[in-house]
């Protein structure tokens, strides 16, 4: 696939990084760096895969966004591993930049945020999670349901699940 | 009748499983319509798939869908744009790949 090709596939995914970003780092500036560092790092590691990639122009409508969703699935990958990271160390300068109305679910560690917004926001199956994020399922299933019940419990002190 | 009801109640957990693949569209197309004619015959257990329903809006809601300004948006996708162009730069094997090379950039400038 040609290098423009691979930008018009990946275009349309600019704002749900952007979400995801913004989920790991409150604030615009380093949600919008995360996007692009996590972008540079899927660009080297897998500039074979990218560039083997059939064109544009072969690929049929339901090809084309399956493609889109196995490079989206695949930047999630590396925008996991730098943003859990980077969202530990910025932790402290984070507590003021953060939306208030979404203060608990900023509470919680930032890998079971990650896990939470992959499964309610994006819709992720737990069979991806497990994919994109490289760990076994149980713990993907741990990190929701200790993710549901802090922010359930939370709203709701009382409500059992 | 009360063997019936036995049966659909020791159903239950089976299909219990799949609401939330249902809800998120990982089912087959024969799981799910397999599900949907379970549902229609136990209205019961709908209440429950509209509880799970619920509890997914409820949770989606407390997650932030921020979104990027017009202007915010363009600066993201033309840096975006940028890393795609220098990252997945092949090197030119001949005199005519540099000049494809040099003209490519100069149409994506």
């Amino acid at each position: 696939m040609k290098r423009m090709d691979f930008y018009q596939l990946i275009k349309p995914l600019t704002d749900k990084f952007y979400r995801m970003a913004f989920n790991l780092i409150p604030d615009d500036l380093q949600a919008e760096q995360l996007v692009v560092d996590s972008l540079n790092a899927y660009l080297i590691k897998e500039k074979k895969f990218i560039l083997n990639l059939p064109e544009f122009s072969d690929l049929s409508k339901k090809e084309l966004q399956l493609k889109r969703r196995q490079c989206f699935k695949g930047m999630l990958k590396y925008m996991s591993e730098i943003g859990v990271r980077r969202a530990s160390q910025l932790k402290g300068q984070m507590l003021q930049a953060r939306p208030a109305e979404f203060d608990l679910f900023y509470k919680l560690e930032p890998k079971v945020r990650l896990v939470i917004a992959l499964r309610y926001d994006f819709l992720f199956t737990v069979e991806e999670i497990e994919d994109i994020l490289s760990i076994p399922r149980y713990e993907v299933i741990e990190k929701i349901h200790n993710g549901r019940f802090l922010l359930m419990n939370d709203m709701n002190p009382g409500l059992s699940l | 009748m009360m063997e019936n009801t036995l049966d659909s109640r020791n159903s239950y957990p089976q299909y219990q499983k799949k609401i939330i693949g249902y809800l998120d569209g990982s089912l087959s197309f024969e799981e799910k319509s397999e599900f949907e004619a379970f549902v229609r015959t136990h209205p019961d257990f709908e209440a429950q798939i509209k509880k799970k329903e619920d509890e997914i809006s409820f949770l989606k809601s407390l997650i932030p869908a921020a979104t990027l300004s017009a202007q915010g948006l363009e600066s993201l996708e033309n840096e975006m744009k940028q890393s795609v162009l220098n990252l997945l730069k092949q090197e030119p094997k001949n005199v005519f790949g540099k000049i494809r090379n040099s003209i490519e950039e100069w149409i994506n400038r």
